[in-house]
């Protein structure tokens, strides 16, 4: 699958423009601030109907706009599909084809893009928060509800919350009507991240065992933020969320619940957080990266395209061979985006598409 | 501020309605007769003056109660609540319901502020004290309209009151507004106790 042609309007600080890709490597370079990490949201936006950066999408619009559209040319193993997407103030128009599609359900999945950015990269070091959003966005390969259902616990959770900074002045009723919210769509989520890293685990063990073999007996563990048990149903989540009331008051906030999910990489007894250095715990996260495409694979979807956003810059040069390397070798659509070519060297003897980033404009270089 | 340009920011106000069309729509009615203008100038003074929301059931009527409040034929003892008047509107075209309706002004929001005082629950409950069997809840079903749905359950529960809620039918996050007729109608027959 590859996203032969995209067609930006509004979007962002790009130009209205046509920019037709090639079905292998596309380097992105120029200066920051010229529109490299908003062209792959452009991509990603029609992959998720999500912002890359934002929570709201309608950050995409341009300043001062009121409509931003993005449009591409979808080849596949199928037949060819032509994806749109427009957003006007909050509302939210999708095509395929010349068909007007009404729900999400029925647009999303016919793309399928991996993304990855120094936040994913820093997640072995970083806060849970980044964790649990590559895991969605893992999760959401598997199963194109999963950003939805963890958009609404969000709010559910967001909307309890701040009923219970009332403190004694809350209304139970409607504190136990949002917890009911949460539960409904929170014990789902759970479970997906569950499942999605116990695909990921036996991958993404090897593949750190490969490019780091001084790291051994690594794994993989999720470590949900309720008692998730053999079940995980709603009504199990429900009832921890309930029971924990009194404390949730004090506090002022909700303690236990999906919003809590994290996983660990374990290196025998010792958490890869504390104890891997820092360019490990970045291969690490690279691993979990190409898990994902291995698995997206055999799972028998077509190649995603694979986004990676400047990551080049923060790992070394070994690294950075094996992460172009095994991403090229998958052979799909790969789009990179860089300041710097030099980072890209070792990739040389590869085909490379290469596109000038200027200024909102994305040009093809010219053959030299 | 010249009376054209006053006419066009006002209509500005309107939603989906941006300077270009606010222009267009102006030099329409310039172009029209003058009675045409008259009448329309009329006719928005008239809606303000004399529509009101009913007393009882939260309906735009220019009497209060409404008409469907006071309608001999219709079934008093099950009260369908809804978010807002157009979604009444909506169950309306369907003529699926034939009982009355409760409309709150929109759903319970934390983070928007809105509690159970600003969405007429109370009056909801009032109403209760004569012969209601059933509510039938077709709020939205966002997290707010579900949490709304599951908070009048709550507080109805204890007086014997069956509480229904329409079918998924409708589309996640969907409004009833611009859904369908016979998706409306499968939602409303479809209904669940909660
Ligand atoms: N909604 C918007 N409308 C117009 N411009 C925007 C909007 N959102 C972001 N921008 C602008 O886009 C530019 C950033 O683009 P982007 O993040 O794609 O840069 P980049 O090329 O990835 O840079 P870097 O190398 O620093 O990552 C900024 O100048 C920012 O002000
Ligand atoms: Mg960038
Ligand atoms: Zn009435």
């Amino acid at each position: 699958m590859h996203v032969k042609k995209i067609n930006l309007i509004g979007f962002r600080n790009l130009k209205e423009q046509v920019v037709e890709l090639a079905d292998g490597l596309n380097l992105l370079v120029g200066n920051n601030g010229q529109g490299k990490t908003n062209f792959l949201e452009a991509v990603y936006l029609m992959a998720t109907l999500r912002s890359f950066k934002s929570s709201s999408v309608r950050d995409v619009i341009r300043f001062g706009e009121d409509e931003a559209e993005v449009s591409g040319e979808i080849a596949s193993r199928e037949v060819p599909v032509k994806l749109r997407v427009r957003l006007k103030g909050s509302v939210r128009k999708l095509w395929v084809g010349q068909r007007s599609i009404h729900s999400a359900r029925e647009f999303l999945g016919r793309l399928r893009v991996v993304a990855f950015t120094p936040d994913d990269l820093a997640m072995i070091k970083g806060g849970p928060s980044l964790r649990r959003k590559f895991l969605d966005r893992a999760a959401f390969l598997f199963d194109s509800q999963h950003l939805a259902r963890v958009k609404n616990f969000n709010h559910a959770l967001k909307s309890r919350n701040r009923l219970l900074k009332e403190r004694k002045r809350a209304d139970r009723d409607l504190i136990d009507s949002f917890s009911q919210a949460m539960a409904e769509d929170g014990a789902r989520v759970s479970k997906t991240r569950l499942e999605v890293l116990r695909r990921l685990r036996g991958e993404t063990e090897r593949i750190v065992e490969e490019m780091i073999p001084e790291m051994s007996a690594v794994s993989v563990s999720f470590e949900p933020g309720w008692y998730i048990g053999a079940d995980g149903s709603k009504d199990s989540l429900l009832e921890q969320i309930r029971s924990n009331l009194e404390q949730d008051l004090r506090r002022g906030q909700t303690c236990l619940g999906p919003q809590q999910d994290d996983f660990e990489i374990s290196m025998g007894q010792n958490s890869a957080r504390r104890f891997a250095s820092q360019g490990q715990q970045r291969t690490v996260a690279v691993a979990l990266l190409l898990a994902v495409v291995r698995e997206v694979v055999a799972d028998g979807g077509a190649r995603p395209v694979i986004l990676l956003d400047d990551v080049s810059s923060e790992l070394d040069a070994a690294r950075r061979k094996i992460l172009f390397e095994q991403v090229v070798d998958l052979g799909g659509q790969v789009l990179i985006t860089t300041t710097d070519e030099g980072m890209v060297a070792d990739l040389r003897e590869r085909k490379i598409w290469k596109f000038i980033v200027d200024d909102g404009r994305i040009e093809p270089e010219r053959e030299k | 501020m010249d009376a054209m340009s006053r006419l066009i920011s006002l209509l500005k106000q309107l939603p989906g309605v941006g300077e270009k069309t606010a222009t267009r729509l102006v030099f329409h009615i310039l172009s029209s007769s003058r009675d045409y203008g008259h009448a329309l100038a009329q006719s928005v003074a008239d809606v303000v003056e004399r529509v009101r929301p009913c007393k009882q059931c939260g309906n735009l009527s220019e009497t209060s109660p409404c008409r469907i409040c006071t309608d001999p034929k219709r079934d008093p003892t099950v009260i369908c609540v809804v978010e807002k008047v157009q979604d009444l509107l909506a169950i309306e075209n369907t003529h699926e319901h034939r009982g009355l309706y409760h409309v709150l002004p929109g759903t319970l929001s934390p983070l928007e502020g809105r509690g159970p005082e600003q969405i007429r629950i109370h009056e909801l409950l009032d109403r209760l004290e004569k012969d209601v069997v059933e509510i039938i809840v077709a709020t939205s079903s966002s997290v707010e309209g579900e949490a709304t749905a599951l908070y009048i359950k709550k507080l109805v529960d204890s007086r014997g009151i069956r509480v229904s809620r329409i079918a998924s039918g409708i589309p996640v996050g969907g409004e009833l507004e611009y859904t369908d007729r016979g998706t409306i109608g499968r939602a409303l027959s479809g209904r669940r106790e909660m």
